[in-house]
């Protein structure tokens, strides 16, 4: 054995859920994920379970989404949306004119059945999928902080911050029934002294890009192969950028593979218009529906051009890419070997949502990559807990300020496009806090409410999501009605509050609506001691 | 004729002769050696100065503009945050008190101060920066700073015969690292002890660097 692979998959949306409408447009996000990555990914490590294969993951459930794992109101939409779309299936495999296209229809058919077969079987609630494979050791889970915040630009207000990573441990608790040991930061976004935080709420260990590690305070010994020490004593992991570049790359990544499932060739604006109403969104607006039947074929071929899909040869392509996946991290461990002369920690995370959502079969990759590697003996794959164990000595480094997004550092949340949520969020910060002391003693449990649906509101805003939506350019009406959404219903609460004039339907509305973090109490907001200024 | 009409008409490629006619009704100063190009040129600035009518164009859903925020707090905030290694952002949020004592300034300015390993008293910074403000067009500035891996601190306030009196200050901000660490100090926790060692990392990092082509950085 010469070298340990840490596979990170970071799982997040943003908290989207709509109660009193039929399925929302956004709401798609969650049903596309559940539908195309989680189950899929669950399933495969089912399999990989059931073959004894061996295999290590390490996974983070943002809270929204372990909030949206247990919300039945969501899961029956998304149930409903695959029986649906078995149906859809079912229409096409009567339309089909070819062989080939009613092969599709019947592999995409026992697709959604098989979905729908494995959330009965973890009560609709995905979150014991993941716990089962926690349990068999397979999987390490950690949290995120709360609603995926980006903690840099709020390291002004500490109290900000903290009240992010508390509530971050205690959702996690509250759906598992143990500590987690990590925390994944949103974005990677570090800032030097977060750490102390972490340290505070017994985060044991976070996720840094490899900047952090090679701008940090003193040059780091092992580059970004082993995992360093803060002074406050919590380990961070660093990216490896081999890994993620041979994944990603726009020119040689496996992802763009001719052979591989066309993302943006879709029934949903294949069909005839009348035919396909029923499947897409209630507005009669053409969205995609998640059957497609066409290949990458070449990155140059016109959409109207795509030829048909073939899953052989794509599972075989995912073989292919996994086996050379396998082999170039075995040269990479030997090469890094012999520099060190000690095991070197190769740290890959990304985005789940890459596995089975943009790349159809990344699942499968995944999945032929762990049964290729059990029978290596040169990479073993862990977890952080089981790296920190391993080793016993670390450089003790301060990282670099970070984030895993476009240029490094906090542009993609904080620029022309986006910077007005600014006003509105550190004004509301303040405004909590303040309330939560003067209210500190309060015993009236209308108020009560109130000033804990105040903090949800608050949460729910500084979710990193909705700037980023905002720079990329796409449903940035919805994120901006979102951030005025809960920054307005914060105000108007806090009116009704002072003015002691409380709105019980109102505030009834916004919890059914609203409805994360069940068990917050917004005295937390003020038990927060200011330490120094950032 | 609006702005939207105009650009149609312009779109539609008309002949010289249509041009002039057009920009002459239109009150616009039009020489016998024009070309057709400058003609257009003409009208389309002319365009750009007229109100659009999109502006009112698409109705909000209702929601949406029952969900209008304040335009201010009034809370006499000046924040600073930073973007990246040489960028940082500053806005301010003024109090009516604040803002009519700032108007009845003739110059108002955003300074900005290195403070670096500084306890600062208003004097002791490093280097200062200077920007004027126009209060009635502008809530917020974006400064592109020399250094990364600093400290910067932001005062919003008024010069008078060349003195300056801050109104506001802001939060501390530091701006990212974005080189390698110059120190050969290495410090290790080894079986829970910590030792001092000094060297050299045995492999150098291959960091990442912006390309940009002819076209992006901009032409002549």
């Amino acid at each position: 054995m010469n070298g340990y692979f840490v596979l990170v998959l970071h799982t997040h949306l943003p908290y989207v859920n709509h109660p009193n409408h039929e399925l929302y447009l956004e709401e798609r996000w969650y049903v596309e994920a559940v539908l195309e990555s989680y189950v899929p990914l669950l399933m495969m490590f089912d399999r990989l379970q059931e073959k004894k294969v061996p295999f290590k993951v390490t996974i983070s459930l943002s809270p929204p989404l372990l909030e949206m794992f247990r919300n039945a109101t969501l899961t029956e939409k998304v149930k409903n949306y695959a029986q649906r779309l078995v149906e859809l299936c079912e229409k096409e495999m009567t339309r089909a004119s070819t062989q080939q296209e009613r092969d599709l229809a019947r592999f995409y058919r026992e697709r959604f059945l098989g979905c729908l077969n494995y959330l009965s079987s973890v009560n609709g609630n995905l979150a014991n999928g993941f716990r089962r494979h926690a349990q068999l050791g397979n999987v390490q889970l950690i949290t995120c902080n709360a609603t995926h915040g980006f903690l840099p630009l709020m390291r002004h207000q500490p109290f900000a911050v903290d009240a992010q990573i508390k509530v971050g441990v205690e959702t996690f608790k509250r759906h598992f029934d143990f500590e987690p040991k990590g925390m994944w930061l949103a974005e990677c976004g570090y800032y030097s002294g977060l750490d102390e935080l972490l340290k505070k709420y017994d985060v044991e260990f976070f996720f840094v890009d490899s900047h952090a590690l090679w701008y940090a305070d003193e040059k780091p010994y092992f580059d970004v192969y082993r995992p360093i020490m803060t002074p406050s004593g919590v380990f961070a992991f660093a990216r490896d950028p081999e890994s993620s570049e041979q994944v990603w790359s726009a020119t040689t990544g496996y992802p763009g593979d001719g052979r591989y499932r066309e993302f943006y060739r879709d029934l949903g604006f294949d069909r005839d218009y009348e035919y396909i109403k029923p499947y897409i969104d209630k507005s009669g607006v053409r969205v995609n529906v998640g059957v497609k039947y066409h290949r990458i074929t070449s990155r140059e071929t016109p959409l109207d051009k795509k030829e048909l899909y073939n899953r052989e040869e794509a599972l075989f392509a995912a073989n292919e890419h996994a086996l050379d996946f396998l082999n170039k991290k075995l040269i990479q461990i030997n090469k890094l070997t012999s520099v060190f002369n000690q095991p070197p920690v190769i740290v890959a995370p990304f985005d789940t949502e890459l596995f089975g959502h943009w790349w159809f079969e990344g699942p499968e990759f995944l999945e032929n990559f762990f049964i290729e590697a059990s029978k290596c003996k040169q990479i073993k794959f862990a977890t952080p807990s089981e790296i920190i164990e391993k080793f016993d000595s670390f450089q003790i480094v301060t990282p670099a300020d970070s984030s895993w997004g476009n240029g490094g550092y906090f542009d993609t949340w904080l620029n022309g496009k986006n910077d007005w949520i600014q006003l509105h969020l550190v004004e509301i910060r303040d405004r909590m806090k303040k309330l939560a002391e003067t209210y500190v003693e309060e015993k009236d449990l209308l108020k009560v409410r109130v000033l804990n649906q105040m903090l949800r509101e608050l949460l729910l805003a500084e979710s990193s999501d909705w700037p980023f939506i905002m720079t990329t350019g796409t449903n940035v009406q919805y994120a901006v009605n979102r951030i005025k959404t809960h920054v307005k219903r914060f105000l108007d609460l806090e009116t009704q509050l002072v003015k002691d004039n409380i709105d019980g339907e109102f505030l009834a509305r916004l919890e059914q609506e609203d409805d994360v973090f069940p068990w917050i109490d917004y005295r937390s907001y003020a038990a927060f001691q200011t330490g120094k200024e950032g | 004729m609006t702005r939207e009409e105009l650009e149609i008409f312009l779109s539609q490629n008309p002949t010289i002769q249509q041009a002039k006619a057009l920009a002459r009704k239109l009150g616009l100063k039009v020489k016998k050696r024009m070309k057709k190009n400058e003609v257009f040129k003409l009208l389309e600035d002319f365009a750009k100065s007229l109100a659009s009518e999109k502006k009112h164009e698409p109705v909000q859903p209702r929601e949406a503009r029952e969900n209008e925020l304040p335009q201010s707090y009034g809370s006499d905030k000046l924040v600073l945050l930073s973007v990246n290694p040489n960028l940082v952002y500053a806005y301010w949020d003024l109090s009516d008190e604040t803002l009519s004592k700032l108007s009845r300034q003739k110059e108002v300015v955003l300074r900005l101060y290195d403070v670096t390993y500084v306890v600062f008293d208003g004097t002791n910074a490093h280097r200062i920066f200077e920007a004027g403000v126009h209060l009635s067009m502008t809530r917020n500035y974006y400064f592109h700073v020399p250094m990364a891996n600093a400290d910067y601190v932001a005062e919003l306030g008024f010069k008078v015969e060349g003195n300056f009196v801050p109104v506001l200050r802001s939060n501390v901000a530091h701006t990212p690292s974005n080189t390698p660490s110059t120190s050969v100090r290495q410090r290790w926790c080894i079986k829970g002890k910590r030792t001092v060692r000094v060297g050299e990392p045995p492999l150098k990092p291959i960091e990442r660097i912006h390309i940009s082509s002819q076209l992006e950085s901009g032409r002549p």
